[in-house]
């Protein structure tokens, strides 16, 4: 009935998809899991349909002016990374329009923000059934440039999940681009890897 | 149709509407108009006399918006196959569609906290079942594309209700649950085994060095 509704709407309304949402966040999904089972379902068939209207909802909490969200629309901000990594499980087309708007994120100023938009990027970019890597290649460059993010952290992640993009021969040639040719900035960072071990 | 015909036309030209009658004529009345509208096809031509003028009696506030609970739920149901008989016009004005959907979900919504073994939960799934089947739950989609005022609300209700009814404690769920618990408890009984046999050939390659 759900689907039958949707595919009626040529644009499903924010408010019908947030009520859609809700059950794929961690704390509902945990709670019941039949029920996010059958959302993902939904969400799969009609992916399409809602797309504009999900680009639209996750610009406003990833790139809008303000960071006040009420109702639904406040929880789904709260745990909009989870959220986003259900939608890539859902159907990587969803990505589409989210991906660039996480990219910009990476800018963010905050570090532990930053921090979880490289955990979520890496998870995305390593996933085996997607090729996020070649689909969004400008959105990827940007990713592997946090191997010289001011935080130790994040460019450890980064280099680690280069590690394994590369170990999966995903733009090999940029990736060691990246750590051979940028004025010895590449020794800083393999250093800290190997060092890890 | 032609069993049971003459009583069937009583039904939908009773005076029961212009009385005031007690509940439970009121219910017993609803349960028999129910039994007959859901034997009822859709070819309207062949429908009994007075059948429109009952449809549009039960979708008024005093039935689906009654004090009693089996009244609601049998008004609501008569109503589900009134749109099921006329689909896909219902013989309805858009604000009485509107109470019409807004009565079939609080229905579906009560699925929640009724046992559905139970009469009252056997409605609320003929109800649920009928609106699938028929899809008249596009009725509210359309209204609302057309603008009318609350059809909105009224699908959101409905979304709401849909997914509020999905059982967290599913048999398929329940399956995979063991099926882990299966796996934990075939990890918990060899880890140790494989942890001692471990050491034992540690101890025995020591020896055998030590030879």
């Amino acid at each position: 009935m759900l689907q039958s509704c949707i595919e009626e709407y040529n644009n499903i309304s924010p408010d019908l998809l947030e009520i859609l949402l809700v059950p794929l966040l961690p704390a509902q999904k945990a709670e019941n899991p039949m029920l996010h089972r059958v959302i993902a379902t939904v969400l799969r068939t009609v992916s399409q349909i809602i797309q504009s209207t999900l680009n639209s909802m996750m610009a406003s909490i990833l790139v809008g002016p303000g960071n006040q969200f009420h109702g639904k629309l406040g929880e789904l901000a709260d745990d909009v990374y989870p959220l986003i990594y259900e939608l890539h499980m859902v159907s990587p087309e969803l990505m589409s329009g989210i991906l660039p708007n996480l990219t910009v994120q990476l800018r963010s100023e905050d570090e532990a923000n930053r921090g979880k938009v490289v955990q979520l990027l890496s998870k995305l970019y390593t996933s085996d059934a997607t090729s996020y890597a070649t689909d969004f290649s400008r959105d990827f460059r940007e990713f592997i440039g946090r191997m010289h993010d001011a935080s130790t952290t994040i460019r450890m992640e980064v280099i680690e999940h280069a590690v394994t993009l590369m170990c999966k021969g995903v733009e090999v040639k940029f990736i060691s681009g990246m750590f051979f040719n940028n004025s010895f900035g590449f020794v800083e960072p393999i250093f800290e890897w190997f060092f890890r071990f | 149709m032609v069993r049971g015909a003459k009583k069937t036309d009583s039904l939908y030209e009773s005076d029961i509407w212009q009385r005031n009658p007690k509940k439970g004529e009121i219910i017993e009345f609803l349960g028999q108009l129910h039994e007959s509208l859901s034997k009822l096809d859709q070819d309207i031509h062949t429908a009994p006399r007075g059948l429109h003028e009952t449809a549009v009696r039960l979708v008024t506030p005093k039935y689906l918006e009654n004090s009693d609970r089996e009244v609601r739920i049998l008004a609501t149901c008569c109503v589900t196959d009134v749109l099921r008989i006329y689909a896909p016009e219902a013989p309805y004005k858009d604000e009485d569609m509107i109470r019409a959907f807004e009565a079939i979900t609080k229905q579906i919504r009560s699925l929640q906290t009724t046992d559905h073994k139970t009469p009252d939960g056997r409605r609320m799934l003929y109800i649920l079942e009928s609106i699938a089947t028929v899809k008249s739950c596009l009725v509210p989609v359309l209204l609302d594309q057309k603008g009318v005022r609350s059809a909105a609300e009224t699908v959101e209700e409905l979304f709401i209700a849909l997914t509020s009814i999905v059982d967290a404690n599913s048999s398929e769920d329940g399956e995979n649950i063991s099926r882990f618990e299966l796996r934990c408890l075939i990890l918990r009984v060899t880890l140790p085994f494989l942890y001692s046999l471990h050491e034992r050939l540690r101890s025995a390659a020591e020896l055998y060095r030590g030879i």
